[in-house]
Formats: structure tokens, sequence, C-alpha cells
């Protein structure tokens, strides 16, 4: 069936569309107009209220970054495009590839078979989707200023080069192969090193970070049980005493803050006999969640994670 | 401007009711005379525009904050509007502001049980639908963040795909790819979740 329908209302109507018109509807804007204390202001009667004053004075400088011209990132080896601008996309086929410019701040790579997305091109963030496929990016940029989203998450670069895979359901793989990015679903963050990894899934988010030699036995029990693990302390304890290594404390240090109970106690005594507590850090305030002192705990495991070159943020 | 509409209240805009394309003025014109203060070139922009950034919001904002974001999204453009370099850019313009108010008002941490105490379905006489209807749209808020917004533009506020690239800026091409796309996902995961008919 053609999509005339899905595009304007002409033509056969494709019933499943209109269906789900028929159930949307109801959330659609009630066209209530803003509730304004006062006229609309001209230039010589500064009569708004200051939050939206403050609020337009951040939006006036969002909007100067455009500059006069609009903003875009050159496409190169890709013959069909050449630029693209905010909410352009780029799709390639089965054997294309093309290499995008991301100002002076480095390329991403989409290799076949991948759609890439524009959200934003500012001076202060540099914002894709890349809704299937894969990329390889290289970014030479303040921390979090490029960033990659995925159904599953988002890719914030630290200053790093990666790689990210986009399966067909949305799942998404990064790899990390030089500094570090830090990977966001739904309010949850980990930070995946050079040399380590991190799958996220639609709807349940990024599993803990793991370099990809740790020992084998211990990452595929992790696939197996560190989300389907709850009462089984044993079987936890025994994963986690699997980790002899300094730096997968990577991994076990996310399971912390994992969606495993029994884990994440497992991980904490495994943690705590490998890395000792800055003063100031307490078993109950890890146990609890206390950012602060997870924090303090982290830094003294992290310098064990900067395993690749060119790490900065 | 005339004295009668200066300082009074807004014209009120109701949905379904947008008068032909013909008979308004071009977005940039009334972008410049907003910006001189003409409160019913803001009128007519927000009537145009609403949909769109409302459609924002629900695809990508906490649920239950769309109607007074959208009111705050355009609260903000107004503070702004006579800075604006490029009046006929002001749909993306609006667009980006009303991006930044989903991650704002995210930020803010919303409780999820008040979001859904704001929910009122449009006309309690029917039958009701809502717990399907809020199946879907979390169905849609699950899409890549292009093709959500695209698809709630075109199913929540009935905006067909012209006029989606008429005010977002964005080119026909890409609508097209985003409504096609979005909704090839969309009925794969609604069939997944049991919705009859869902199948390609």
């Amino acid at each position: 069936m053609s999509d005339d329908y899905l595009w304007n209302k002409e033509g056969e109507p494709d019933e499943s569309v209109v269906r789900l018109e028929g159930l949307l509807s109801q959330f659609r804007h009630d066209g209530a107009p803003p509730k304004l204390e006062s006229p609309v202001p001209d230039n010589r009667t500064p009569i708004l209220p200051f939050a939206v004053l403050a609020t337009a004075a951040s939006l006036l400088t969002l909007f100067a970054l455009f500059g006069g011209g609009e903003a875009r990132y050159e496409v190169r080896g890709f013959e069909a495009v050449a630029a693209l601008s905010v909410g352009d996309f780029l799709e390639t086929s089965s054997g294309e590839s093309a290499e995008v410019v991301i100002a002076d701040l480095g390329q991403v790579t989409l290799n076949e078979n991948s759609v890439l997305g524009v959200r934003g091109i500012e001076s202060e963030s540099h914002r894709l989707t890349l809704e299937a496929g894969s990329l390889h990016a290289k970014i030479y940029a303040p921390a979090r200023v490029f960033q990659v989203a995925t159904p599953a998450g988002e890719a914030i670069d630290l200053g790093c080069e990666y790689s990210l895979d986009v399966d067909n359901e949305g799942n998404s793989v990064l790899r990390v192969l030089e500094g570090r990015v830090e990977f966001e679903y739904d309010g949850r963050a980990v930070y995946v090193p050079a040399g380590a990894r991190c799958t996220s899934v639609v709807g349940r988010g990024p599993n803990a970070p793991r370099f990809e030699d740790a020992p084998p036995k211990f990452l595929k029990l992790l696939e197996v049980y560190e989300f389907a693990l709850d009462d089984d302390i044993d079987t936890a304890r025994d994963i986690c005493s699997l980790v002899t290594r300094r730096e997968d404390c990577l991994t076990l240090f996310h399971l912390l803050d994992g969606s495993s109970k029994s884990l994440k106690e497992a991980a904490f005594e495994r943690l705590e006999q490998m890395v000792p507590m800055p003063e100031g850090v307490t078993p109950e305030g890890i146990l609890q969640g206390n950012a602060e002192m997870l924090l303090a705990w982290r830094d003294v495991m992290e310098p064990a994670w900067r395993s690749g070159p060119g790490y900065h943020d | 401007m005339s004295d009668e509409t200066k300082g009074g209240p807004l014209p009120s805009v109701r949905p379904g009711s947008r008068p032909p394309e013909a008979e308004v003025p071009p977005s940039a014109e009334l972008a410049l005379a907003a910006a001189r203060g003409d409160q019913q070139a803001f009128a007519q922009l927000y009537e145009r525009f609403a949909p769109m950034v409302h459609a924002i919001l629900v695809a990508s904002g906490p649920r239950g904050m769309d109607q007074d974001g959208t009111q705050e999204v355009f609260l903000s453009a107004l503070g702004a509007i006579d800075q604006l370099d490029e009046p006929d850019r002001i749909g993306g313009w609006l667009a980006t502001i009303a991006r930044n108010k989903a991650r704002d008002l995210h930020r803010r941490g919303l409780p999820v049980e008040n979001a859904d105490l704001e929910f009122v379905p449009e006309n309690p006489a029917e039958p009701d639908n809502s717990e399907e209807a809020e199946l879907v749209l979390s169905a849609v808020r699950e899409l890549p963040e292009s093709y959500r917004e695209t698809l709630v533009m075109r199913l929540v506020e009935g905006l067909t795909g012209p006029e989606i690239a008429e005010r977002t800026g964005m080119t026909h091409g890409s609508v097209r790819v985003n409504l096609h796309r979005g909704m090839k996902l969309l009925k794969e995961r609604l069939a997944r979740l049991g919705f009859e008919g869902m199948a390609e």
C-alpha cells in the first residue's frame, strides 16, 4: 500500500494509520494560549518577569551561535549528499559508507546500511542520532560537546574515539578505542573507558561496562546473570570472585548501580577487598548510593581504567 | 496594531479550527510583526506552531507536562523574538526551544504520579480507550527521536507531511523518511505487543 494517506491524508486510507490517529488524537494540543500576565512587549517597555527574560537571554545566546548562515556538516565520499543540516538524515546502503566532518572537532564514518540524523549543530553542542547500523567517531572536543543518541541511550563524548552499533531492535553496543565515553539512558550513566564496551537494551538501558579482555568466564556469567539474579548471593559471589585484575573493578563498580541486589552486594564485598575506601567513605554510604562517596571511591579506582592513549576530559 | 488588541487577552485557539493557510500571512511576516509588538501576530504564530511545539514535548518531555510546557516555550520565545535575525527560520527556532524545554523538564524531575493525574480524555462520554492509547503513545516515545517527533505531529496533532515540513523547516524528503520508517518501526513494536492489524 502506498503511504499517500500517511503523507498528506490523501488516497486510500491506511486502516492502521486511521486507527492510530483515532487513539492518539486524545493527546492533541488543547489550544489554550499562553497565560500572559502582560501584552507582547515592544522594545521600549521591558515588562516581562525576570525569569522569562533570563530564559530569553540564554535562548538569544543559543540563536546567535547560528550566525548568518545555516549550520551544516560537510559529507565526503558519498555522491548523493554533500552536506547535512539540522533535521537531515544520511542513509547508506549495502557497500556504501560516508564520512561526516564534525566542524573542526573530528569526523564520523558512517558504515554501510546505516542511518545517521543531525539533531543539533551549535558551538557547544553537536548532536547526532544513529537510527540504525554503525559508525566510527574520532572526536577531539571538550567533554560532552559531541553526542550521539540511539534508541537505547546516548553516547556522550568525553574526548575519544569509539564505535557504535545499533541493531534492528535499537539495542546499541558502544566500544571505546581511545579516551572515554559516557553512556546515558533514563537518568543512569555508565563510564566506558578505552578498551571497554557496553551494551544497552531498549527499555532497560546499559549493562555494566567491561573490558574486552576481562576473564572470559566472568564475561559469560555476567551476560547470563547481570539482569537475572536477584536473591542468589552465592552465585553472585562466585561471579565477582573471578575478578582479580584491578581494571575489572570498572565492571564491579557499575554493578553497585545495577539491577541485581545480590550482585550489588557481592560486587561491593569484592571491591572492598581489592580497593581500600578513602577517608570519609563508609560501607553504609556506598550501599545506600551516596553519590559523593561513590565518586570518591571511583577516583581511587579510575587510574586503572585509563588503559588507552589520548585520555582527556 | 490596534488599541483593541494591544494588551487584551490572546484569542483562544481551538484544535481542528485552523483557518486555511492562504488566509494567514507567511510565518516570517508574522514573526517580524510579533517582534514589533503585534500581539495578534504572536497569537497567529502560536496557532500555527503550537501543535509542532506540543508534539515535540509529547514525544520527548515528561508525561503530563506537554500543555504547560508548550506555553512555557512560547513565553520564552516571546522574550526573544525581537532578536530573531532570520524570521523565516522561526519554525526551527521554536523546535530548538521546545527540545531544550523537554530536557529541562526532565531535569526538574517531575514525579510520575503527578504526570498521570493531568491526563483527561477529550470526550469522557466516549468508550474509554485511554489505556490502549497510553500503550501506543509509550511505543511511539520509545522510537528514535526524529521518528517519534514527526509521528506525533502526524498522528497526535493531525498535521500532514507538507505541514510538518513547513513548520519544522525540514525537507519534504526528510519528513517522508521519518514518517515511513517511524511508522514501520511503530507497527512492528505494536504487533509484538499484540495489537491486531499492525503487520505490514
